[in-house]
Parts: structure tokens; C-alpha cells; sequence
């Protein structure tokens, strides 16, 4: 098994504009490619996997540079190659699928049109003719029922997925040795991701081609790649074939990495069915009445007739003192029905019913002291935190916002909030740009915590996190229901994070809730296919 | 649970912001800043700097630049040095009260329309702008002229009214922006009233690029108010303002070039400072 | 991913735009026209004192004793506001732009005289200022030389800080004074236009290229021109030309219906600085003399120009950008989840 490309030693810097400071991002990275095989980089962000990918095809920022190393492709050392000599390999030799589908294509030239560009950049000798029958037969392979139609159609009319399958028909047209897919399915839902990886599946084994597969996701490097590579902060940490990789990680990063998600034992990854079973079952302590009750309630955006429909017809409710998972990929409705939850929409038809008061039938100043009682934390902690104020002005924002205490006494409840999500209270005049992102989803939380509320709405409240600080997070969540007595409404696209701590789950999709009831009886015995689909991934 | 502090503490940070790069802009913004405290200085007690009386005849008239004229002198004799300096008090004086009339009608205008989009006042105001902007600015200003008569400022006011449109727009798409950002969303889930979301998060957010834009136009205002005096309809001759020296030397231009180019220099090189900062305060906000 | 049901085909689609397009640029039209009107009529002043005061034939003593409601009644002011504003809304409509205070002739007539030179003057400059724009954008990020592109887009910004008026008078000293090229002042001849074009396209070009740089810039640092083009073997000329240049053009075409107006205006001071015949000449009289229908009757016809060349804009950034052209074919509304 000779290796189709030879790293050596290959150290990365980002020159800082207008300085002269350089940032290592990769360090001396050695690893060896096997040709023919699918070769996974795992890391979390900041790793330097990224880098390394755009290193070999040699696209790094502007200001990022190669200072020492070798890069070998089937025995050539191609940073040797001049800026033109190399633009000859890409394309023709070494094909790219980069992450972000949706503007990683001209949005205003057809699928055609850049499909075609393709051969025509890379010289190829193929007649018009066989140019048009192979794009025909090379869509065909990834899956697109009708070729022809797609040709005329511009990017935006395409869906994520379908655009990251005709990047994936774009790196594989003109056969060469190796890809690279930098994330390719990080963007994307779930089984979105998986049929985009089912492509390159399909187009690698046909044309025999090396993979080199960027990903965070471990089960996507483990379902996808013989071998695996793992990277921290620029360094490579592991290297070897996935089994014995996963079975036995030698380095504690790996250990560490491989622990932090629940979903992987004994050097293979199982299905969140498994996953599920393994852990202790919690118990569901209902008690008293329902803190949400939403009954038959919908939502329509845009007009009627030509608006869509985000939430039709749902209905649920949430026990005190539980965790509810409302599941769902993008453009299901789940968030709507959050904001309708938070009195930040109306619903136009049913009941939205919180902590015994109807919502939409609430004036201003009604939702405002209902809102003492219900609190949010958002997705992303790096865009719900105001960057300009210190960490005591973003916690004790809504005790200044309802005249809680006095200053001393405000003072102090922000110090005590700080130790209840376990950050030292020394934090407290840093800003956010000076936490990491998990840091600042705590900050998020002892803010929503701050009022002392009932009920926490918690909006993807990980998944903008790397895995390790995933488990950390949801971690103090359980931990702090326990403590106060909170009632969780979680929003969230992945099954794993529900298995972990709701006791009641509802998927939803296209606006309709398709299943709901106990986690375990959802994720053990799901009855819809959709939910089959999101289960088997 | 002191366990779980030091877990959270392990987290790496991320790498500390550039704050070096900063620090060469940063540089370069404050001495232009205080380039702009010295011409304020100087607008303000043009004799500190001047030994020429602006209006009286002291050397021959058009005496090249010398050592004692350092820009030469005009066609009856006056020192062109001291009227370059005397006559900025009125250019950018003049500018600022444009510049404050154009932030002022540009917020009311875009805040107005930028709290609920789409709305009927948001529509209305949206008509009433783009009718002011469809009239090119200096029309605009000679039409205010034509029933308030000349003069610096009345040119000043006109111009701002005309600028005031350009401010509004990018209020309004400020605050739009604003209101979609998490954070601001965040504030008013914990509680926080309308006043509060507007002075504590949403203004901080858009002072940047109003600040940056405010600078660019102070300069484009200044050279407005020019074009009108030039064309007669700012100050009036003797006045030392710089549209009027630029008028004024025009006829001489064959034997004493002097006389028109140095206020145009003047008026460029302050255009360009003004410029430069905008530049740089839009660079600087992140 | 299924057709939505309610969308409309293109003819009929762009029938419906351009038909609340030009709705929505009458009512423009119509606002730019009440609002000259009220500010000249009405507020506060009087035109007939403003005329005393402006044309300074008659000192403050004397002033007591004109009759100034006779000069009202003379130059048709006596009326009542309303009467006057519904007076001139109806001759609007017809076409007619009321009569001058001064030489009662016919609007119309007055501007159908010197608008013909205006026009050529700023469509001669525009029809150069556009490839200037584009070329100096081009040098200012495709060159490798970071020399070449900074200075290269220092330019435009350099230009724009310059007193229009003034560049014009250089232009005079060096190019007719000094080197005796071209004619320094006149509007008869192409020889005449050289100069004035030579100004105003540079302008022109300088504006439109910081609008073209910076929407270039943002497009080559977008996936597909940093990361996609490239992968395929693509240069940074083949990226820039092919893909770049066309994207980044319809920020700029969205701004090109704005500059036009601030061109137009520069068209005036430098008619102005070069003695031509033109709007700019016929408004500073009619400002000079107070004449009001004049004045009104400019205004409203470059606000018509400009109006009409931003329908035609947004007309063509229909026609040109597939994005706007054609919706998604889902109709679902995304939400903020991602």
C-alpha cells in the first residue's frame, strides 16, 4: 500500500496584516496518504485540519504561507512547482469539495456553465460532445434524477445538498488522483450529509480515487474512512487506521476526543439506539401542571397564498420539571414554534398557553413579567452576547432591565450566577471576545438564569460548539435542572444531544410534529420513517 | 464543583485579538484627529498664525509667493496666506452646520423608518427621501438660496438638507441590521424596553459606521459649499471663504496662477484629511 | 424541492415590476415637485422681497413705499397657495411647466434650448467615466504588484476629494493657457467638450471605481472565487474576468443610478467654470433673478432624468442577475435555523 501524497514536516504560518507577527497554524505536520483509501483529519476548530487541506491544494488566505516541509504527490515534491506549474495539477490531478455549499458556486452562471468550466480550465481533451455525456453520466452517479434540467438552473434554486453534490461532480469530473473535501457536509442536515457522502462514496470507488476527508464529526470518519489522522492546535496527535485508531487511542487528546462523545465504544460508533441504552436512564419527574401546552397551533409567513406554512397544526406539552426535545432540520418549524412559545410571534390559529397564561391574548406589560419566568439561550454565544459589554453588564442586563436590587445586591447575584455555570467570578469585567465559545454559552446561560426563571427555552444551545465542550455544557445544563428545578424546552437537530437529557422528544418536519412521546420509546421503537431516517445516521 | 471550574478554565481561550495591527491605525487616526483640533485652533484665532491683515492692502498686487507672502498676494495686494487662513473659519464652520443638519434630519428620518419597516411612515419617508435625493445637491441648495437668499450658511443648511438623505438611508439600514442581531433580540427576551435595547445595544452598534460616514461627508460637504460660493451663492466677495478666492483668482489664472490654486489646495488637502479619517474609523471598528 | 404553484412567468412577473416601478417613480417625481414647491413658494418668505433682496436695486428705505402686492399680482404670486400649487400640479400633468417670472417665456421653451447641450455634455462623460471606472477597479486588484493596486485605488478616492470646480480650472490654465489645446470657455463644437468631459468623466470614473473596487474585493474573497475557481485550475485573470467582474458589477449598477444624479450636478458648476450654454447657466440666472418657475421647472426635470434612469436600473438588474430573475424553486421559507 504505497502513499499517494507524503507530507513531511510541513509547518503553516498567517502573517497578521500590517505586523509582522506570525501565527503557527500548522507545525510540523507529517502524515502519509494511502492512494486508494479515505484518509479522515479529525480535530476540533482551531485544530489546523482546514489549513492542511488548503495547504496541499495550495489555497490558503492571502496571508497565509508555507515556511517549511515537503508535500509529495505520487513521488513529487509539488512545492517545488511555480504558482503556474501547480495550477496545472488543480483540477486535472487534485479535485476540491469545499464546505460551504452555498457560496462555493457563481450564483450567477448556470450549473452548466461552471460544470463545463471545469473541463475547460483543465484542458481536457474530451470532445463537446463526450464533455456533455459525461457531466450527463457523472450527475446520474451522484444521484440527480434529471441531469438535463439541472444544467439550466442557477445555484439558488438548488438546495444545500444538491449544490454540495454538484461540487463533489465538479471535483470528481476530471478524474484525479486524489480529493480533498474539506467538511464537506458541516453545513448541511443530517441526512442531507449523508447523501452527499453517499456520492463521494460512489464516485470514489468508481474512479478509484484517494480521499482525504476533513471532518469534526467522529462517526462521519468512522463510517467513511479506513484511516484516520487526528489533529490538535497545529499538531498532528494520532495517526493509523480508524479501528485501531478508535479502539485504542494512544494519545490522551484522542482519548479525551473519543470520550467526549457518547456515541463511540469500543473503537466503533454506534447508533444513537445503542448510544441510548448505555447510559443511565433519568427519571422523568412530572409533576403539577404542564409548563407549555400548545394546541393545535400554526403559523404562516407571507401571505396566503403564495406564503408557506412553517408550523401547521401542533400540538404538545411540556411537564414541569423535564426536559421537552423539539427535533427537527432546518425549516421544519422548530424554531418557530419557539418564538411562538417566547410571545415573539402570533400564531394564527390555536393555542399557545405558558406558566397558565395564553400568550398571544397577553398585553405588553403582561409578557414582560411572563418573560421573568421563561428565558432563552440562544444558539451561537458568540452573536447573543453583546461584544461591548463586560460580562457583569451582559448578566445582570435583566436584573437591570426589571429594577432587581440594588447595586451591591445586583452585584452579587452576578457573582453568584458566575459560580453557578462554574466560571470564576474574577470574569466578571472580561468581554466576551476574551472567553472561548463555551465559556460564553455559560455566560448565555447565567443570564437566562439570572431572573430565576421556570422555564428556559434552549435554542441550539450546542451546536455551535466543538464536541468536548458539547458534553461539557450539556453537563452543567442537567446539573443546574437539578439544582433549581427548571423546566428545559429544547430545540435542537440532533437525536444524540436528546438522548443525552431530554425525557420527552417530538420530531418535527415540514411544520407537522410526525412523532412524539418518551425518548426512549422515540428512539428505541421510532414509528415514522423520517424518524427511522434521522435515527439511522 | 471546584472540579468543574478548573474543566471550564482548560478551555482554551481564543488567540488574543490583533492588537497590534489596531495600534499603527489607531496611531495614524489620533494624529489626524489632532490635525483637526489644530485647523479648529487656527479657525477659531486666525491671528495666531497669520501677520498679513486679510483685507488690507499690504504688498503689490500679484507679488509672487515670498518669504514674507508665503502664497503670494492677490490682484489689489492682500495677503493670500492670511486670507487662505481666515477664510477657513467660514469653510469649515460652515461644513459642520451642514454636517449636523444632514446627522440630525438623517436620524430622525432613518430611525424613524428603520423601527418598523415596511410601514406606512417607513413607506411615506421613504417617498419624501428619494424625491430630495432625485434632485441633484447643489440644485437643491440653489433652490433653498432662491428664497432665503446667499450667504455661508443658508448654503450650509441646504446642502445639509440635501445630505440629510444619505444619513437617513444608512440609519435606517443600521438600525434594521440592529434589529435582527441576537444579541439584541437577547436583551429584549431578558426584559429589556425599547428605550433601553435602543441606547444600550443598538445605538453603540451603529455609531461606527455613522461616525465614519459623518467624516466622509463633512469633507463632501465642505466641497459643496464651496461649488456654491464659487457660482456666487455662498459668501460674497471680500470674504476670504475659499470658493470665493478660487472665483476670484479664476480671471488671473494667465499671470498669477497662485491666486486660484492654493484655496483649491487648502480646500482639497482638508477634503482629503476628513476623508482619510472616515477611512480609517470604518477600518478601526473591529 | 417542488415548483411553486404561484409563480408567476417572467413577462408577466417583470410586467407587474416595471408597473410598480413606475408607479413608485411618479409618485417620486410628484413628491420632488410638491416639496420644491412648498420650499419656494411658501416658506417664509416672499419672492418678491427675495427678489429685491437679491438683485440689490433698491435700498431699504424705499422699500416701504413699493406696493408689493401689485409686484405680486404682476408676477401671478397674488393668488392663493392652493390655487397655485393645483395650478401648477394640472399643468404638470400636461406637460407644462408655467411661464418664466421674468422673460414670461414658456418653461418649456427655456429648457428645450439648453437641455440638448446638458445631456451631451453629461452623456459624453458617462459613456467614457464607466470603462475608466472599470478599468482603474481592475488595476486596482489584479495586478500581483501591491504597489500598482494600492496606488491604483488610491486614485478614485484621491479624485473625489477635489473641488470639482477647481480641477476645471486647472484644466483651463494648463490646457488652453499654457498649451493652447483646447478652447477654455464656449459650448459650440466638439473641440468645446473636450475639457468639461475630460473633468466630469474623471469624476465619473473616480466615483464609480471606489464602488467597483470595494464590490470586487468582497467578491474575490467570496468560496467560489477563492476556493472553488481556483481548484479547478483556474488563474486569478480567468477568475477575476470570468466570474468576479460580472458579480461585482451589480453592486455597482445599484449605485450607478445615484452617481448619475451627483454627475448631473457636477454638470452644472462646470457649465459653469466653462461658460457654456446649459441648465447650469439658465438655473444661476434664474436664481440670480428669483425666478421661480424656472427654478421649479429644472428641478422637476432633472428629478424626471433621474428618476427615469433608476427605473431603467432596476429594470435592467432584473434582466441581468439570475438571482432576482428566477426565484428558488422552493417555495419553503427558510428559517434561522443554520
Amino acid at each position: 500500500m504505497t502513499p499517494l501524497v507524503w507530507i513531511t514536516g510541513l509547518t503553516v504560518a498567517y502573517r497578521r496584516a500590517h505586523d509582522d507577527v506570525e501565527d503557527t497554524a500548522l507545525e510540523s505536520v507529517s502524515l502519509d496518504v494511502p492512494a486508494g483509501q479515505v484518509t479522515a483529519v479529525i480535530g476540533e476548530s482551531g485544530s489546523g485540519k482546514s489549513t492542511l487541506a488548503h495547504a496541499v491544494v495550495r489555497l490558503l488566505p492571502h496571508n497565509g504561507h508555507i515556511r517549511s516541509g515537503r508535500i509529495e504527490l505520487g513521488g513529487e515534491d509539488v512545492l517545488l512547482r511555480g504558482d503556474r506549474e501547480f495550477r496545472a495539477l488543480r483540477g486535472r490531478h487534485i479535485g476540491f469539495v469545499p464546505q460551504d455549499p452555498v457560496a462555493s458556486l457563481n450564483p450567477t452562471k448556470t450549473v452548466g456553465a461552471q460544470l463545463k468550466e471545469a473541463f475547460s480550465l483543465a484542458r481536457s481533451p474530451l470532445s463537446p460532445q463526450a464533455v456533455e455525456e459525461r457531466i450527463h453520466q457523472d450527475l446520474l452517479d451522484v444521484g440527480f434524477a434529471d441531469p438535463a434540467a439541472l444544467l439550466a438552473r442557477y445555484p439558488h434554486e438548488l438546495s444545500g445538498g444538491m449544490r454540495q453534490r454538484v461540487l463533489v461532480t465538479i471535483a470528481f469530473s476530471q478524474r484525479p488522483r486524489l480529493v480533498i473535501a474539506d467538511e464537506p457536509t458541516s453545513a448541511l442536515d443530517v441526512l442531507v450529509g449523508k447523501e452527499v457522502l453517499t456520492a463521494i462514496h460512489a464516485a470514489r470507488v468508481r474512479h478509484d480515487t484517494t480521499v482525504v476527508l476533513i471532518t469534526h464529526d467522529l462517526a462521519v470518519a468512522s463510517r467513511n474512512a479506513q484511516h484516520v489522522v487526528v489533529m490538535e492546535r497545529g499538531v498532528v496527535v494520532e495517526t493509523g487506521p480508524v479501528e485501531q485508531v478508535f479502539a485504542h487511542p494512544e494519545h490522551p487528546y484522542t482519548r479525551a476526543l473519543l470520550a467526549s462523545s457518547a456515541r463511540v465504544a469500543q473503537g466503533r460508533v454506534l447508533s444513537i439506539a445503542e448510544a441510548h441504552l448505555r447510559r443511565a436512564v433519568q427519571p422523568v419527574r412530572e409533576t403539577g401542571q404542564p409548563v407549555v401546552e400548545l394546541e393545535a397551533v400554526s403559523k404562516r409567513f407571507g401571505t396566503a397564498r403564495r406564503g408557506t406554512l412553517a408550523v401547521d397544526g401542533v400540538s404538545l406539552t411540556v411537564p414541569r420539571g423535564s426536559t421537552f426535545a423539539l427535533v427537527g432540520e432546518s425549516g421544519s418549524g422548530k424554531t418557530t414554534t419557539s418564538r411562538l412559545v417566547l410571545g415573539l410571534e402570533r400564531p394564527d390559529a390555536g393555542s399557545v398557553r405558558v406558566l397558565g397564561r395564553s400568550v398571544p391574548d397577553l398585553r405588553r406589560g403582561e409578557l414582560r413579567d411572563l418573560r421573568r419566568r421563561m428565558q432563552v439561550v440562544y444558539q451561537s454565544p458568540f452573536e447573543s452576547l453583546n461584544p461591548r459589554l463586560s460580562l457583569r453588564g451582559i448578566i445582570s442586563e435583566p436584573l437591570d432591565a426589571y429594577r432587581i436590587g440594588s447595586r451591591a445586591e445586583r452585584l452579587a447575584r452576578v457573582d453568584e450566577l458566575l459560580d453557578l455555570v462554574r466560571l470564576p467570578r474574577s470574569y466578571r469585567d472580561r468581554r466576551p471576545t476574551e472567553l472561548s465559545g463555551g465559556q460564553r454559552q455559560r455566560v448565555a446561560i447565567a443570564r437566562a438564569l439570572a431572573l430565576r426563571p421556570e422555564l428556559l427555552v434552549l435554542d441550539e444551545p450546542v451546536s455551535a460548539l466543538d464536541a468536548t465542550v458539547q458534553a461539557r455544557v450539556l453537563e452543567l445544563l442537567t446539573e443546574l435542572q437539578r439544582e433549581l428545578d427548571l423546566t428545559y424546552f429544547l430545540i435542537t437537530h440532533d437525536l444524540a444531544v436528546v438522548s443525552d437529557v431530554a425525557q420527552r422528544v417530538a420530531v418535527m418536519r415540514a411544520g407537522r410534529i410526525v412523532e412524539h412521546g418518551t425518548t426512549s420509546d422515540v428512539i428505541l421503537t421510532p414509528h415514522d420513517d423520517y424518524t427511522q431516517a434521522l435515527l439511522a445516521v | 464543583m471546584t472540579d468543574t471550574i478548573t474543566r471550564a478554565v482548560v478551555e482554551p481561550a481564543p488567540p488574543p485579538t490583533p492588537v497590534r495591527r489596531r495600534r499603527g491605525r489607531v496611531r495614524e487616526l489620533h494624529v489626524l484627529l489632532a490635525l483637526v483640533v489644530v485647523l479648529v485652533v487656527v479657525a477659531v484665532f486666525p491671528g495666531l498664525v497669520t501677520w498679513h491683515d486679510p483685507y488690507e492692502l499690504d504688498g503689490l498686487p500679484f507679488t509672487a509667493p515670498n518669504g514674507d507672502f508665503p502664497f503670494g498676494t492677490d490682484e489689489i495686494g492682500r495677503d493670500l496666506y492670511s486670507r487662505v487662513v481666515h477664510g477657513l473659519r467660514v469653510s469649515l464652520f460652515s461644513a459642520v452646520l451642514a454636517v449636523v443638519v444632514a446627522l440630525a434630519g438623517g436620524a430622525v428620518i432613518g430611525v424613524l423608518s428603520g423601527l418598523r419597516p415596511g410601514g406606512l411612515l417607513d413607506r411615506a419617508l421613504g417617498i419624501l427621501t428619494e424625491a430630495v435625493m432625485a434632485i441633484p445637491g447643489v440644485l437643491l441648495a440653489l433652490a433653498v438660496i432662491t428664497t432665503y437668499g446667499r450667504g455661508a450658511f443658508v448654503a450650509a443648511v441646504a446642502i445639509g438638507i440635501g445630505e440629510a438623505t444619505g444619513f437617513a438611508r444608512l440609519i435606517r439600514g443600521c438600525v434594521i441590521q440592529a434589529g435582527t442581531l441576537t444579541y439584541v433580540e437577547a436583551a429584549r427576551t431578558c426584559g429589556a424596553g425599547p428605550l433601553r435595547v435602543v441606547f444600550r445595544h443598538v445605538v453603540p452598534s451603529i455609531h461606527h459606521p455613522v461616525l465614519s460616514y459623518t467624516a466622509l461627508h463633512f469633507g463632501l460637504a465642505m466641497l459643496a459649499i464651496g461649488s456654491l460660493s464659487y457660482l456666487g451663492f455662498g459668501e460674497a466677495p471680500p470674504s476670504a471663504e475659499w470658493g470665493v478666492l478660487i472665483a476670484g483668482g479664476q480671471k488671473y489664472l494667465a499671470h498669477a496662477w497662485w491666486v486660484a490654486v492654493v484655496p483649491g489646495l487648502a480646500l482639497t488637502a482638508v477634503v482629503v484629511l476628513f476623508s482619510r479619517i472616515a477611512y480609517l474609523s470604518q477600518k478601526d471598528n473591529r | 424541492m417542488t415548483g411553486s404553484p404561484s409563480s408567476a412567468s417572467l413577462p408577466a412577473r417583470l410586467a407587474r415590476d416595471v408597473a410598480t416601478k413606475l408607479a413608485h417613480a411618479v409618485a417620486v417625481v410628484f413628491a420632488a415637485y410638491s416639496a420644491t414647491f412648498f420650499l419656494l413658494f411658501v416658506l417664509p418668505g416672499d419672492a418678491v422681497l427675495a427678489r429685491i433682496g437679491t438683485t440689490d436695486a433698491i435700498g431699504s428705505n424705499d422699500l416701504a413705499q413699493l406696493d408689493l402686492d401689485a409686484l405680486r399680482s404682476e408676477v401671478g404670486l397674488a393668488d392663493s397657495l392652493w390655487s397655485q400649487y393645483l395650478h401648477g400640479v394640472t399643468g404638470l400633468l400636461r406637460g407644462d411647466l408655467g411661464r418664466s417670472l421674468i422673460t414670461e417665456q414658456p418653461v418649456t421653451t427655456l429648457l428645450g434650448e439648453v437641455l440638448p447641450n446638458t445631456v451631451t455634455l453629461g452623456a459624453v462623460s458617462l459613456a467614457f467615466s464607466v470603462p475608466l471606472g472599470f478599468l482603474l477597479a481592475v488595476l486596482a486588484v489584479n495586478p500581483r504588484s501591491k504597489a500598482v493596486r494600492s496606488f491604483a485605488s488610491m486614485v478614485p478616492s484621491a479624485y473625489v476629494s477635489l473641488p470639482v470646480f477647481w480641477v476645471g480650472i486647472l484644466f483651463v490654465y494648463l490646457f488652453s493657457i499654457t498649451l493652447g489645446w483646447f478652447p477654455s470657455s464656449g459650448s459650440r463644437g466638439a473641440a468645446s467638450l473636450v475639457l468639461p468631459v475630460t473633468v466630469l468623466s474623471l469624476l465619473g470614473a473616480a466615483q464609480f471605481a471606489q464602488v467597483l473596487i470595494s464590490s470586487l474585493r468582497t467578491e474575490l474573497g467570496t468560496t467560489y472565487a477563492a476556493v472553488t475557481a481556483p481548484a479547478k485550475g483556474a488563474g486569478r485573470f480567468h477568475t477575476l474576468y470570468r466570474h468576479c467582474l460580472r458579480n461585482a458589477s451589480f453592486p455597482f449598477l445599484a449605485v450607478f443610478g445615484l452617481r448619475v444624479g451627483q454627475l448631473l450636478g457636477g454638470a452644472v458648476v462646470i457649465e459653469m467654470v466653462f461658460s457654456r450654454v446649459g441648465l447650469g447657466r439658465l438655473m444661476v440666472d434664474s436664481v440670480k433673478a428669483v425666478d421661480l418657475t424656472v427654478v421649479l421647472g429644472i428641478v422637476v426635470v432633472l428629478a424626471a432624468v433621474y428618476v427615469a434612469i433608476n427605473v431603467l436600473v432596476d429594470i435592467g438588474y432584473v434582466l441581468l442577475d439570475p438571482r432576482l430573475r428566477r426565484h428558488p424553486a422552493s417555495a419553503t421559507r427558510k428559517e434561522a435555523d443554520a
